[in-house]
């Protein structure tokens, strides 16, 4: 199954009417409807909530808590509503629990140990792991608007809904993030 | 202008840290994984569910076994409560018999005030208790 690349694609998505017949299905109970959401969602979950954690591994724990909540929650699930939405919300939150949690972790200790499995060892590896020390070292809201704006496309609203702030405040913030961003890189050249 | 200060933001996303940040949050490529996740997701689920299926039949094996103990001490309790109140009623008829049939002993009820007059020469209190002391 294909993911969408943009908020527009993933609009059209939650519309999907093969969405509406699994969410059906969850709310009757049928264990095959709740299983076709978690296949249609979890590549959008675990993309909200690696813009929020630090490593692979714990994106991926903060996306079994988040379905696990949400399958938990499925009877207060409006049917009215895109499921999708509801979900990464689930889902930002169970990853802001888990970045609090292990927020008392060495950041310098953390980047060198940060397993990459995915890192291409491109001509700006340096570039790439300065990036990802600065990344580290920003709050993780801070780190949730970038990522979720700049790479996954996520509209302030969107960001906001996911993150229980207003948009206006996801704008703002994500102005506040980049300066920090700028801030910690120009910081790094020393 | 060298590599470091490229790396400055604008108030735009900076379209050369974009394609890397891509690169550092990018999903696994791999399909397999998404299907392992799929697993993994659906197995805690079921646990999940599985947890509570076996936590409500442990707690109807509790109240089964404490069942018949339980009926026993509710029937006793019947039993001491009902006996209670059927003996309530005589032993309050019999104290209102011993009340009204016995009087009280004395005449000076408890608590009663005793009151101090003034001497009847019309003199004070004061000028009676200093002829007193005169006196003796």
């Amino acid at each position: 199954m294909t993911t969408p690349e943009n908020p527009q694609q993933l609009t059209d998505a939650v519309r999907n009417p093969e969405e509406k017949e699994l969410v059906g299905l969850a709310l009757e109970g049928d264990s095959r409807g709740f299983a076709g959401l978690v296949r249609m969602h979890q590549r959008r979950a675990y993309a909200v909530a690696r813009a929020i954690v630090l490593t692979h591994e714990d994106a991926e724990d903060a996306v079994q808590e988040g379905f696990l909540r949400a399958y938990q929650a499925m009877d207060r699930f409006d049917p009215g509503q895109p499921f999708g939405a509801w979900l990464n919300r689930i889902v930002a939150n169970a990853a802001l629990d888990l970045a609090r949690r292990k927020k008392v972790r060495n950041v310098e200790e953390l980047s060198d140990s940060m397993p990459s499995p995915f890192r291409d060892p491109a001509e700006d590896a340096e570039l790439k792991a300065r990036l990802r020390n600065a990344l580290a070292k920003l709050p993780e809201r801070s780190r949730a608007v970038i990522v979720l704006h700049d790479v996954e496309g996520f509209t302030h609203a969107e960001i906001g809904e996911m993150l229980g702030i207003p948009g206006g405040t996801a704008r703002s913030d994500l102005h506040h993030a980049r300066q920090k961003l700028r801030g910690l890189l120009e910081n790094l050249r020393g | 202008m060298d590599e470091h200060t490229d790396l400055r933001l604008t108030d735009e996303a900076d379209e050369r840290l974009v394609p890397l940040m891509r690169e550092l949050y990018a999903p696994p490529a791999d399909p397999a994984y998404f299907d392992g996740l799929e697993s993994r997701v659906l197995s805690l689920i079921a646990s999940q569910r599985l947890g509570i299926v076996r936590l409500q039949s442990s707690l109807w094996s509790v109240l089964e076994k404490w069942a018949a103990p339980g009926m026993a001490a509710a029937a006793l309790l019947f039993v001491a409560a009902g006996l209670y109140l059927t003996r309530e009623p005589e032993a309050e008829l019999q104290t209102t018999y011993e009340e009204v049939a016995d009087p009280p002993e004395t005449e000076v009820l408890p608590g009663a005030v005793y009151v101090v007059t003034a001497p009847r020469d019309g003199s004070s209190q004061r000028e009676a208790t200093f002829r007193y002391v005169l006196s003796h």
